[in-house]
């Protein structure tokens, strides 16, 4: 059951990257909005800093160590091109 | 039209089983397994590549014909202050809705979070949303091309545009990227790929900081000049 999903369910992984970009985005925003009616914004540089943070962490999610993946590797391996071979006819009788 | 959609459709369901390499459709492009965002709105990908050429298109068109008329700032002003206001209030909710998702799950920091085994997946409605905000994101550029801010319509900004609307089609389509650079070291072409999405981001958020809309700033104070931040 658990094969046949690996192909089309997600990753909650993501959820990082919604978040952090979300925040960031909320920031750049809420940054352009004052900047339509003020001249220098104290916060501008650390604004591209929290930037930089943020894609680093994305980043740094993808090589985390996790015990899961270890367990699911030969799973996403062997799941869908096992699958394929169900499509043609040349299964054992 | 009815060629399109067919085109579109094959090259969607193709680029799909590239980027997850699995075989997700049979030979008459049937879903094998249901797919969670099927049908769902603008996520075909005659829709997606659609808005990409028409936000392209726009770029073109808009800058050529921009060149003959004056800067829009003042008549777009409104607009430009609902857009924030409404920017800030997607975002911060998209943020909070992706940790109380991440909560409720039980998700971990670390990669390879809980593959869905039944029913729908729990992050597909609001990565939905995101991918959906990438297309009101294309109003920066409406207002750079309005404004005639020329210095901030580089190639970077709109390949990020593009690139990052296209990547999220993916996403929202099949399975989220993450896992991929651990789930396969066997296969190069992922690799590339996982660089191709990586390099989107690093191009517009680190390496070209100083180009993007948000560093800039509008160049204009009460209708001022104000002094480029060099």
């Amino acid at each position: 059951m658990v094969h046949g999903q690996v192909n089309v369910g997600y990753d909650g992984d993501i959820y990082l990257t919604v978040m952090l970009n979300g925040a960031i985005h909320t920031m750049m925003y809420t940054y352009y909005f004052v900047s339509m009616h003020a001249k220098d914004i104290w916060w501008k540089k650390y604004m591209t800093m929290m930037q930089m943070i943020q894609f680093l962490c994305m980043n740094a999610q993808v090589p985390a160590p996790s015990a899961r993946c270890h367990i699911a590797l030969p799973e996403l391996q062997g799941s869908p091109r096992s699958r394929e071979g169900l499509e043609t006819s040349d299964e054992p009788p | 039209m009815a060629a399109y959609q067919t085109w579109a459709d094959e090259t969607g369901r193709q680029l799909l089983e590239f980027a997850t390499n699995s075989k997700l459709y049979s030979p008459a492009g049937k879903a094998i397994t249901a797919m969670p965002t099927e049908g769902w709105p603008l996520t075909s990908f005659a829709s997606a590549f659609a808005i990409s050429l028409g936000y392209f298109a726009f770029v073109v068109l808009g800058r050529a014909v921009m060149s003959f008329l004056p800067a829009m700032d003042k008549y777009t002003y409104p607009l430009r202050f609902v857009y924030n206001i409404a920017q800030v209030m997607l975002c911060s909710y998209m943020t909070v809705e992706a940790g109380i998702v991440a909560y409720r799950n039980g998700y971990s920091i670390t990669p390879c979070n809980a593959f869905v085994t039944s029913g729908s997946p729990p992050i597909a409605p609001v990565l939905w949303l995101f991918y959906v905000s990438k297309v009101f994101d294309f109003f920066d550029t409406f207002f750079i091309i309005a404004g005639k801010k020329w210095q901030q319509l580089s190639f970077l900004h709109v390949y990020h545009h593009l690139t990052i609307f296209l990547v999220y089609w993916m996403n929202v389509s099949s399975r989220p990227f993450l896992c991929w650079a651990l789930s396969l070291k066997i296969e190069p072409r992922r690799w590339l790929a996982t660089l191709f999405a990586c390099k989107t981001d690093v191009a517009t958020h680190a390496l070209c900081a100083g180009c993007t809309r948000s560093v800039d700033g509008p160049r204009e104070f009460d209708g001022h000049a104000v002094p480029r931040r060099t």
